[in-house]
Formats: C-alpha cells, sequence, structure tokens
C-alpha cells in the first residue's frame, strides 16, 4: 500500500484500467481541500 | 427507424428487435469505479454522440466530509481553466447553500462524507464539439449530520474538444460512474 495520492483511469475502448501515483504536478494540481457544504 | 407501431398479429422480427434494443434512448458507454484521488474516464466521448450523461452512485470517502469535482479530458490530460457554474442547495433542515464557482480549475459536483453515501446524475453537453460544454445535474448528499439536495451546473469556457473527464476529491473515495450516450435520431 502507498500513502501517495493514487489516480485511476478506465477506458471506454475495453483497455485494462489501470492505478498509479500521482505525479507531484498531478498532485499540486489538485482543489484545494475545502469545507463540506453545510446549509 | 426510431419508432414503430406494431399491430395485434404483426411478428416481432429479429431485425425489429435488434434495431430497437439499439435505438434506445440512453446508450451505454461504459462505467467505473472512483478509487483514490482521482479517476479518470478515458475516451468516452466520442463522435457517435453529441450529449451525454453520467450517473454516480454510492459515492462516499472514508475521510472527512468532500466536496466531489469534475473536470473534462483530452486523452488524460485534464483541462483546468474556465469553469463557470452555480449550484443551489437545499438540506433536510431547511438551510440554504449556493456554491460557485467562477473562472474556477474544476466544477463542483456534489460532496459526501465518511460512511455515506451520495448519488447524483449530470447531463453533459456537446464536450466532443469545438463549443463551449456544458454540463447540468443534480445530486442527494448524504453527510453525517444533513441529507443535501443540489440542482445546477456549468460550462467550461473554451473550444476545445474533450474525449473524457476525470472526478476527483479533497480526499480518496469510492462509488460507480456509469456513461451514457443520447441516441442522435
Amino acid at each position: 500500500m502507498t500513502d501517495k495520492p493514487q489516480i485511476t483511469t478506465h477506458y471506454a475502448d475495453g483497455t485494462p484500467s489501470e492505478t498509479r501515483d500521482m505525479t507531484p504536478e498531478e498532485i499540486a494540481d489538485m482543489a484545494e481541500p475545502r469545507e463540506p457544504l453545510q446549509p | 427507424m426510431a419508432i414503430k407501431t406494431f399491430t395485434t398479429g404483426e411478428v416481432l422480427t429479429a431485425a425489429d428487435t435488434n434495431t430497437y434494443l439499439a435505438n434506445s434512448g440512453l446508450v451505454y458507454i461504459t462505467s467505473g469505479a472512483l478509487s483514490g484521488s482521482a479517476t479518470n474516464f478515458v475516451g468516452c466521448f466520442t463522435s457517435a454522440y453529441t450529449n451525454y450523461r453520467i450517473v454516480l452512485h454510492g459515492v462516499g470517502v472514508n475521510n472527512p466530509a468532500s466536496w466531489v469535482y469534475l473536470r473534462f479530458l483530452v486523452g488524460s490530460t485534464p483541462t483546468s481553466t474556465r469553469y463557470f457554474g452555480s449550484h443551489m442547495g437545499l438540506n433536510s433542515l431547511g438551510g440554504t447553500s449556493y456554491p460557485v464557482w467562477n473562472n474556477a480549475p474544476q466544477t463542483y459536483l456534489m460532496n459526501t462524507d465518511t460512511g455515506t453515501q451520495s448519488n447524483g446524475s449530470f447531463d453533459i453537453y456537446q464536450p466532443q464539439l469545438a463549443k463551449v460544454t456544458g454540463l447540468m445535474g443534480q445530486s442527494a448528499n448524504q453527510q453525517t449530520t444533513n441529507f443535501l439536495q443540489y440542482q445546477g451546473g456549468g460550462v467550461q469556457d473554451s473550444t476545445t474538444q474533450f474525449d473524457g473527464f476525470r472526478i476527483d476529491a479533497d480526499y480518496a473515495i469510492a462509488g460507480t460512474v456509469t456513461v451514457f450516450g443520447y441516441r442522435k435520431a
């Protein structure tokens, strides 16, 4: 198991799905965690 | 042959059956489990359809409450600019919330919480065309202390032609996404 954020890719053409660790660039590009919506 | 009225005693042929099975209003394209912090659905938008519906069910996290986002893909590369839109929400106690995004790096889709189950469906308009891509839908979101319903949408303001989308969240999420295409004729 890894503690790094992971990304899974599903392919519509039937190519097997794959999961890998996210790159530093992908992690930096992720949205900042936000407070949950509490109306 | 989109519509045909069968009469009493008429034989339903294999050809008719196959035609009407293929002519359903929504045509299944693909599905996959949400996993980790982000999940790509690659190659699901093609010239075969103009508009699409994505259905998310059983969406939950094993960490604190999380927003769930969508970005459109070209190949496996997300577009992270110029998302505009808004949602209007109401919780089971009568409170309201209006999440908005203005020139954001992703769209808001829904939210969820630890050990809960959220569900939603969203229409995506003309992602394959060199025009603005639209998104509109609704979600029923369960949180530890609230049950939230949201409706809304927006656009990705560019002429980029997308062939997929990415679902990501603040934390690792689970759930299932199914993609359908709206039959053209």
